[in-house]
């Protein structure tokens, strides 16, 4: 979700809030005033009727007329004094309800002077008077709030987005540019990440940040770029020293056997270190994504030559081959890691192969499957995978032929599977 | 051959230039490349050997700068850096061959070797061996009238041998020689036995004296 939405969303949730309590608080406090009015308007009434009653000492006949609202009547004694709620029916909308507050109070003709020795005209009259007047509606106030605050909303709404738009458009616009410009980072090139300009000082602290850690990043690569190619040349030129040395005292005159067993010995081992740092320089260099380049590759063509390669080696070995290789598989790979892949699988399945054994290839457009016969393995499968885990007798076997063949696999996006079922070991090369 | 070396490390210099004379070469050494380019002027070198890591400078740009001269020297790169970007550029300058090492020196003088081959336009493409004759062009392996059949490791595997006389070979230069350094060479000692076993056989059966000579738990070695 995009961060100009969540901002958006919190803030819409934060305003339906604020105005829902607000709706609500704000019927209960105009349903407050509007029913204090009702009551006050009913006492006014009174105090106009009382008094005109007192100054005219009679019931102002056009008072019957005017509403039906204000009922009088004589009584022949004082009223006491009510005032309550009630439902009636609206006289203009036949069957509905309506809200009446009622004020009954008796007024006399004195202003309170009465006596029982007093008749009239002396004697007051006492009249009952009834007030009512209708309440405003609970529903028609709810609806007006409701009115109000949605429209409210809706205003807010249109703003919020307005700005937002504006927002993401105009002030964002840097950070999404610079966000862009950081996915098109790779390690391996040279030149600086070229950030837009912003005067917005968190996205200058951004870009200043992310400019020192991307050229420290690429700094730290590049150093350990050269870290491994001074590594391969200092430890293979001592080699090359030990070698030649060896070679040239093998040459030496009047050897005993076990001198020169001794040499050939010496020459064996230095040899296998040697190969032992070459593949293990071989595998940073994979790591180090520095045979990135990538071709199309007729990979049957080249498991042709490969095969025809180890031929005499498989046939030495008494090992029956079989193969179906389909013409035209074009894979994009490094050409330089198609060798190592191919040429570590083909030795794996000759060396770790039972006498008489069996080899089967099968290369397909979505996989390569390389199976032969061999002896169950000793480790757990998952970790065959790693450097050094070897499942072999021969102490001469560096066990990192599986761990080239995963390392060239998830360098090139294929994915390597093995199993093993029957006295078959399955490796498959998926692309 | 006149052989210019051109490598920094004292030691290992040492011992390819003892290794050089020893075959009848006549080397010099230069342990830099403002030395090496003194020399390319002065003297002629059949060919030159050169290292690519050198203190002051890259051997590509010596490589260059012999070809801008236009020597007719064949030129061998020795590297440290198993690297394909140096080998692809090293070949383009016009390096007639690439070895990384460390490197067998019966290797270097097999690959000495052709390179004299390929600059000897004049010469007879000929190596004979006392009774044994190898056409380098044609592949063809001769004892005496009789030519001989060899299958493409054999005939490697003689080639190899014969460019190293009287040299002791060991297993490893060998099978390092004729399959490369992608399979642990032990699996491949038994069937270079039997391959072995299987030359002496063909030379034998073609009248040719027995020249392959079997240093027990070494290797073998050729001679007349």
């Amino acid at each position: 979700m995009k961060l100009i939405h969540k901002a958006t969303r919190s803030f819409l949730l934060a305003s339906l809030l604020v105005a829902g309590l607000g709706g609500v608080f704000c019927f209960f406090l105009l349903k407050k005033i509007f029913s204090e009015e009702a009551t006050e308007q009913l006492y006014a009434q009174k105090e106009k009727l009382t008094a005109h009653l007192h100054e005219t000492r009679q019931v102002p006949e056009n008072w019957y007329s005017l509403t039906d609202s204000l009922v009088v009547e004589k009584v022949n004694g004082p009223v006491i004094e009510v005032l309550t709620d009630t439902v009636l029916a609206n006289p203009l909308e036949p069957g509905e309800m309506l809200d009446y507050r009622i004020l009954v109070f008796g007024v006399s003709t004195s202003a309170g002077i009465d006596s029982p020795n007093l008749v009239p005209p002396d004697r007051p009259q006492y009249y009952k008077v009834t007030i009512q007047n209708p309440l405003y509606e609970t529903e028609d106030l709810s609806r007006a709030v409701f009115l109000i605050f949605a429209g409210l909303i809706a205003a807010l709404m249109v703003a919020l987005l307005m700005v937002n738009y504006w927002l993401s458009n105009r002030l964002w616009q840097p950070f999404y540019q610079t966000l862009a410009k950081l996915g098109t980072f790779k390690i391996s090139e040279v030149e600086p990440l070229e950030f837009p300009t912003s005067s917005t000082t968190e996205f200058q602290t951004l870009q200043k940040n992310l400019d020192q850690m991307t050229s420290m990043v690429r700094q730290e690569y590049a150093s350990l770029k050269t870290f491994t190619e001074n590594a391969s040349h200092e430890l293979q030129t001592p080699l090359a020293v030990i070698s030649a040395n060896l070679e040239q005292l093998l040459q030496a005159p009047n050897l005993t056997p076990l001198q020169f067993e001794q040499i050939g010995g010496l020459l064996d081992t230095t040899a296998r270190l040697a190969k032992l740092n070459q593949t293990l320089l071989l595998l940073t260099k994979i790591e180090n994504q520095q045979f990135a380049t990538r071709e199309r590759i007729d990979f049957g063509q080249l498991l042709h030559e490969k095969l025809m390669l180890w031929e005499t080696l498989i046939q030495y070995k008494g090992l029956s081959l079989t193969h179906r290789i389909s013409s035209g598989v074009e894979i994009l790979v490094n050409p330089y890691l198609a060798d190592v892949l191919l040429n570590n699988l083909l030795t794996n399945t000759i060396k770790h192969n039972l006498p008489e054994g069996k080899i089967d290839i099968e290369l397909s457009s979505k996989k390569l499957a390389i199976r032969n016969t061999g002896r169950p393995p000793t480790v757990p499968v998952e970790q065959l995978w790693e450097r050094f885990r070897k499942d072999s007798p021969n102490p001469d076997s560096l066990g990192l032929g599986l761990a080239l063949v995963a390392k060239v696999c998830e360098t090139s996006g294929f994915r390597a599977n093995y199993s093993f079922e029957g006295d078959w070991h399955s490796l498959e090369v998926v692309f | 051959m006149k052989i210019l070396l051109v490598e920094d490390e004292k030691k290992l210099a040492a011992a390819v230039l003892d290794f050089l004379r020893s075959e009848g070469h006549v080397c010099e050494w230069a342990e830099d490349s403002i030395t090496a380019d003194e020399k390319i002027g002065v003297y002629e070198y059949d060919c030159a050997l050169v290292d690519i890591m050198l203190p002051d400078g890259s051997g590509l740009d010596l490589i260059k700068k012999m070809k801008e001269a236009r020597s007719r020297a064949g030129i061998i790169i020795i590297s440290a850096k198993n690297s394909v970007n140096d080998k692809i550029s090293g070949l383009n300058l016009g390096a007639d061959d690439y070895l990384t090492k460390p490197f067998h020196l019966s290797e270097l003088n097999a690959r000495l070797n052709s390179v004299q081959r390929r600059r000897q336009f004049d010469g007879n493409p000929e190596i004979i061996f006392d009774q044994i004759k190898v056409l380098p062009d044609a592949k063809e392996v001769w004892v005496g009238q009789n030519r001989v059949t060899l299958t493409r490791k054999e005939y490697d595997l003689l080639t190899y041998l014969l460019a190293n006389p009287g040299r002791v070979l060991t297993k490893g230069a060998i099978s390092e020689h004729l399959y490369g350094d992608d399979i642990d060479q032990v699996d491949c000692f038994d069937f270079l036995y039997s391959q072995m076993k299987n030359l002496r056989k063909k030379l034998a059966e073609n009248g040719s004296p027995d020249y392959i000579q079997t240093i027990y738990g070494v290797g073998y070695k050729l001679t007349a």
